[in-house]
């Protein structure tokens, strides 16, 4: 069952590339679908949508290949943000 | 000969208040009877010589010195003034990615006293034809497919009806003097530099040789560039961005770090470290990504001494952050438009603190004046259109002097870019005055994605609006069948078919990130198309804001 997350993803990039076959399994390195401007775009939209700020190393073809990866890496960071929040509260 | 250096702010008092309406930067690195004497080609001849033993190009684990660089270019140009339709002052093409083969191309083609016209890497094959077309370009060199250990460039000249040519690149042999005697002027063409007009048509920038010498010597001035720096190159050098940073560290005998497609801030990262590299120049997009992974504890052998932006306008925590992870090296935020060369203002790294939403103050031997609709100088605080003077502004544009005179008058170039100047001289950039967009560092009006996609899809209306993801600009392509009109090809038009059509035709950072078909278009009050409704079905909220 996709998380809310991983749907977002999904639909953002299917929009973006007007590709309704990609799904979270998709190599977006493989098909050639992740460009410079979608790259960017996918981090903008994870920080402004998600509220969870990528660091540089994490932007790297390995937590880009699929949108799965993608979105678990982006679910831990959430928590971990939200753990660091409550503490810090 | 001594460089001499005086800042001074063009100020005029009213009985109760001081204005700034002008900003001057009148240092000098030497006197404009000096520079007037020098082509970029007597430069470039001038650095091979002084710099011979010294590396230009690192790439792919091979080392280029001035010396190989100088005989390779001597070799192009022999093979240039061979071609028996080359006349001195044709208009050559370079469609070469960062390369020493770019380097070999570019300088090879000043010498043989001919102009380079650099076409982008990304342009397809209508897009290059059209760019020759406006330029009356008649030969295009680009790199040939061979296993040789030495550059191989190929030459095409013509049209419809090509000849190729591949030019085995020896090493030419020639006198620096003899060279030098036989060089060109200054005041001659050097270059032209396709930038997007209003119209969507493209227009290409006549830049002059002392134009480019004249921005370089004005860069070289407040960015630290040594013999002994080592630049990442990822900018391309057809961007006049990139083409700033290879001039200014050509004329310096610095290295020119080039690797092939870093496309991940991490890749980007591990080549500065890996190369030991001192500086890097990029568009903010690129800069904002690498900001957060960089450190100077990253770069642990402390190599790094600055990193510059321009291109665009980087957002002010970002830029203050990133000066924070990579002290005590220093950031330099710079603005600039293709019709001045490169560079027009910048702003010096101790005032990133307290003014890092500004462009700055003009750079040495520009002035920088803000205007209103009537042509008057603004007092700071009052928001008008920036307008530029200096040795950089261009000679105008190729074949159109109607659009040339529409932006300069009087030695001022008119940068379209509204403006204000603050109390303490530095300018900050409010919005654009004419529509054109800028995306990855790219400007062009979204008019051409519409002529361009509408040349190809008949049958169709297209409109094509920006509009604002979180801050950043982007493009959305909106189609709708006319009435009683029946699309090409046949069978309807979809979102992944607009797409297909714009893959194939446009350059890849003109292309839309969103794709609607539209039934009825929102009209404004005049019956026209409301853009602005158009626009706001996309927008992610942020207000946009940009600098060039």
């Amino acid at each position: 069952m996709p998380c809310e997350i991983e749907k977002k993803l999904v639909d953002f990039v299917q929009t973006v590339t007007t590709d309704t076959s990609i799904d979270p399994l998709t190599d977006l390195v493989l098909e050639n679908v992740l460009d410079s401007l979608l790259l960017m775009d996918l981090v903008i939209l994870i920080e402004n949508e998600m509220g969870v700020t990528l660091l540089g190393d994490e932007i790297a073809p390995r937590n880009f290949r699929t949108l799965e990866e993608l979105a678990s890496l982006v679910r831990v960071r959430a928590a971990q943000q939200r753990a660091r929040d409550t503490f810090a509260a | 000969m001594p460089i001499k250096t005086s800042y001074s702010i063009g100020i005029s008092t009213t009985d109760d208040s001081v204005d700034v309406t002008r900003v001057d930067n009148q240092s000098k690195i030497r006197d404009i009877d000096e520079l007037a004497n020098e082509s970029l080609a007597a430069r470039f001849i001038s650095s091979c010589e002084v710099h011979a033993g010294q590396c230009v190009v690192s790439t792919g684990g091979e080392q280029f010195t001035y010396q190989r660089l100088f005989e390779h270019c001597v070799s192009f140009a022999a093979h240039l003034q061979e071609l028996p339709e080359f006349e001195s002052e044709n208009h050559v093409g370079v469609q070469i990615g960062n390369s020493i083969e770019y380097l070999i191309a570019f300088y090879g083609t000043l010498l043989a006293g001919g102009v380079v016209v650099p076409i982008p890497m990304t342009a397809p094959i209508a897009k290059r034809e059209q760019l020759c077309r406006l330029s009356d370009t008649f030969v295009v060199a680009d790199v040939a497919a061979c296993n040789s250990p030495e550059p191989q460039i190929q030459l095409t000249v013509g049209g419809k009806n090509a000849t190729r040519t591949t030019v085995h690149i020896a090493r030419g042999v020639a006198k620096f003097t003899d060279l030098r005697r036989r060089g060109t002027q200054p005041e001659e063409l050097a270059m032209l530099m396709f930038t997007s007009g209003s119209s969507g048509e493209p227009k290409a920038v006549m830049l002059s040789h002392q134009n480019l010498v004249a921005n370089c010597d004005s860069i070289c001035q407040f960015l630290p560039i040594t013999k002994s720096d080592r630049a990442l190159a990822i900018t391309p050098f057809a961007h006049a961005l990139g083409n700033s940073v290879l001039q200014t560290h050509v004329m310096s005998g610095a290295t020119l770090v080039i690797e092939e497609d870093l496309k991940f801030p991490a890749e980007q990262l591990q080549a500065l470290q890996k190369h030991k590299c001192s500086s890097l120049t990029a568009v903010p997009e690129v800069m904002e990504n690498l900001g957060s992974l960089i450190s100077q504890s990253s770069l642990t052998d402390g190599s790094l001494r600055y990193l510059a932006v321009a291109g665009g306008r980087m957002d002010p925590d970002r830029a203050l952050d990133l000066q924070d992870r990579i002290a005590p090296a220093n950031l330099f935020l710079m603005y600039g438009q293709t019709e001045a060369t490169a560079r027009l203002a910048y702003l010096r790294p101790d005032r990133l603190g307290d003014s890092a939403h500004t462009i700055g103050c003009a750079i040495p031997n520009v002035s920088l004046e803000v205007r209103d609709s009537e042509n008057r100088s603004l007092p700071a605080g009052q928001t008008g259109v920036l307008h530029a003077r200096g040795p950089n502004v261009m000679l105008g544009y190729y074949n159109d002097s109607k659009a040339t005179s529409e932006v300069m008058s009087d030695g001022w170039l008119n940068t379209g870019d509204l403006a204000k100047i603050g109390k303490d001289g530095l300018i900050e950039i409010c919005g654009r005055e004419s529509g054109l967009v800028k995306v990855q560092g790219y400007r062009f009006h979204p008019l051409e994605v519409e002529q361009i996609t509408a040349s190809v899809l008949h049958g169709a209306q297209i409109v094509v609006v920006p509009f604002s993801f979180f801050g950043h600009t982007r493009l959305a392509l909106c189609a709708r069948v006319r009435d009683g009109g029946e699309p090409e090809p046949k069978g309807g038009i979809e979102p992944a078919m607009l797409k297909q059509i714009c893959e194939q035709n446009l350059a890849p950072y003109m292309m839309p990130q969103r794709y609607e078909i539209i039934e009825s278009w929102p009209l404004n009050a005049g019956g026209k198309i409301d853009r602005k409704a158009l626009a706001s079905r996309f927008s992610k909220p942020h207000i946009a804001s940009e600098a060039g």
